[in-house]
């Protein structure tokens, strides 16, 4: 049982690492990624790419990079020209997120061009074991783990202790305040959307060599992602850490139970649980109806 | 009504292309299949128009509906022998249902994000339980061996019953957004809805009512999809790319007009067919995810939009050379 429950944890610092990039986006801008699920799924690839004909540290390292580039690119390319029309704030925000729908779906395809349907998985790079307070772990899983939390560290040092966190702070609970305050927004965009990016590219990039990659498990994860940013509250940061732990290890044991295909739907049961009983999510605050 | 009869006058010589056109490309054409498909996705455009468009609400699970009146229709006519006639009925009230289903659980809500998070979600989540629940759909196998509407087993009288449906469904989708109390309350939710809640609207209400319905005729189509192919893949009518066809067909069409999804749908199945002779599918598939972001973006009312701004400036053109 103990093993499920590692194995849960494992998972859950997964989706605490690709959900935060979500939760990040929704904060400050107020839309949703669709294609969250291809970004994480691009980073893995391309880690898998840099890791067969270099190190594969490298690729660990590129990877976020590219994440980045590509939320920078979304955010100059897709988010500015819709913020600038001139229709009411939710139909932007709709129109954003179709954007990303068919970004999703051009990704998709491009990823199944360059890399084929068949899943593929990286070579291990770390084949030891560690001991944790008696627990046996793969070092490639620990790898995992141990990443996620020095990155989400870093994230909060830089949320809560960098001029430009707090700045991303007060921009997400009040836009024009921030600019009446001499922040340069458009920047700020731009920075958090590839954050966001990166975050999930790291993600697949981590864990490329502990589990397979197909272009057609994108939608699947974006769902999985939405369900634990929900369950935890739309746009609460610690609610989504919590949660990504809580899913991972539902996920973990459902698997023992019912088997991994059906762990989709053991996410949109809780999320639909959640949304009838308690729409807020675990640490939400903000008023919904 | 009489602005809605102009409007079908207007089409009446399109309507005439299409019913005369089977006598001259001969009967059992593949052009004819490929305008039953592009029939189908019309409706299925058009009712996700419904909510995208004129309601902005973005549902990024439409394939769901599609599927589940596609596999009701199939399973029903199948193993509980009624006619299709009986289980196209029921395909219509099955998506309705989960369409209900959903719209309880995400529409309640101020923030419209939550409608197209739980879309997403569930119709994955219904695409992941057909493929596995094996004993009652095959799964990736394919389901199939059940019958088509009697009467119309031939590809130009099935040609018909879709042109036939088309025709009707678009014309009640039409009708319900231009020209009744229900699509000027959407129109109003869409544009503002703070104002419309203040004038005594139950916007809730309305919102599910809206899902409903929309539900409803992606239901029907994925009824009459599933009697036209006769085989069934869970990845085939319920994947991520079924929704994002719909969405794209709108999008590019113009959104907010039913007429537009029905250009849309005409351009891309014709226009993915025509490329399909010299490209593999994945590049069209690629291309359109372009297109589609690239419309959302940058061209929000899409070919219809294009063609209203360029009349517009040919009419400025003309008036000034006039004077």
């Amino acid at each position: 049982m103990i093993e499920y429950v590692v194995h849960g944890l494992l998972l859950g610092s997964l989706y605490a690492l690709t959900s935060l990039g979500l939760v990040l986006l929704f904060g400050v801008t107020k839309v949703i990624n669709m294609a969250h699920g291809e970004i994480y799924l691009l980073g893995g690839y391309a880690a898998y790419t840099i890791s067969g004909v270099s190190s594969p540290y490298l690729g660990l390292v590129t990877s976020p990079f590219i994440g980045f580039l590509t939320g920078m690119v979304i955010a100059r390319s897709l988010y500015f020209p819709v913020e600038r029309l001139r229709i009411p704030e939710a139909d932007k925000h709709m129109l954003f997120i179709v954007a990303t729908f068919g970004l999703s779906t051009l990704l998709q395809n491009l990823m199944l061009l360059i890399w084929g349907a068949f899943p593929v998985r990286a070579e291990l790079f770390l084949s030891g074991t560690v001991n944790i307070f008696g627990i046996t772990m793969y070092q490639q899983r620990f790898l995992l783990v141990a990443l996620a939390i020095a990155t989400i560290a870093v994230l909060f040092i830089f949320l809560f202790r960098t001029k430009a966190g707090l700045a991303l702070r007060a921009l997400s609970q009040d836009v024009e305040t921030t600019k009446a305050m001499g922040v340069k927004t458009d920047r700020l965009y731009a920075l958090n959307c590839g954050i966001a990016m990166s975050l999930a590219a790291l993600g697949g990039a981590v864990v490329s060599p502990i589990f397979w990659l197909a272009p057609s498990a994108g939608v699947e994860l974006t769902g999985k992602l939405f369900a634990i940013v929900i369950l935890g509250g739309m746009g609460s940061v610690w609610g989504a850490l919590l949660s990504s732990l809580i899913l991972g290890v539902v996920e973990s044991t459902s698997v023992f139970f019912l088997g991994q295909q059906w762990s989709l739907v053991v996410f949109f049961l809780a999320m639909s649980i959640v949304l009838l009983i308690r729409p807020t999510g675990i640490f939400g605050e903000e008023r919904l109806v | 009504m009489n602005a809605f009869f102009n409007v079908l006058r207007k089409s009446l010589p399109f309507l005439a292309f299409l019913i005369v056109l089977p006598l001259f490309i001969g009967r059992e054409s593949y052009a004819l299949h490929i305008l039953i498909m592009a029939f189908i996705f019309s409706v299925f455009a058009a009712s996700w128009d419904l909510l995208g468009g004129y309601m902005g609400l973005m549902d990024f699970g439409h394939a769901g509906f599609f599927g589940i009146g596609a596999y009701t229709s199939a399973l029903a006519s199948l193993h509980l022998g009624v006619s299709p006639y009986v289980s196209f009925i029921l395909a219509g009230a099955s998506s309705m249902l989960f369409g209900l289903l959903v719209g309880v659980l995400s529409l309640r809500f101020a923030s419209r994000v939550y409608f197209s998070i739980c879309t997403l979600s569930f119709a994955e989540t219904v695409r992941i339980v057909c493929r596995n629940w094996v004993d009652l759909t095959r799964g990736v196998l394919g389901l199939w061996g059940y019958p088509t509407f009697p009467g119309f087993s031939s590809r130009m009288s099935y040609y018909y019953f879709a042109l036939f449906f088309m025709i009707l469904s678009i014309s009640v989708l039409y009708f319900l957004v231009e020209h009744t109390h229900v699509g000027l309350v959407f129109r109003a939710i869409k544009d503002s809805e703070v104002v419309a809640e203040h004038r005594g609207i139950n916007v809730t209400i309305y919102k599910i009512l809206c899902a409903i319905i929309s539900a409803f005729f992606a239901g029907l189509a994925g009824s009459v999809y599933a009697h036209h192919i006769l085989v069934l893949i869970p990845d085939d009518v319920l994947s991520a790319a079924v929704t994002s066809l719909a969405i794209g067909m709108v999008v590019i069409g113009g959104r907010g007009t039913i007429i537009g999804s029905i250009i849309g749908a005409f351009l891309v199945v014709t226009t993915s067919e025509l490329l399909r002779a010299y490209a593999e599918v994945i590049y069209n598939l690629i291309i359109f995810g372009l297109l589609m972001t690239i419309f959302a973006i940058y061209a929000p009312g899409g070919v219809m939009g294009l063609v209203k701004r360029g009349q517009k400036q040919i009419s400025g053109i003309i008036r000034f050379s006039q004077k």
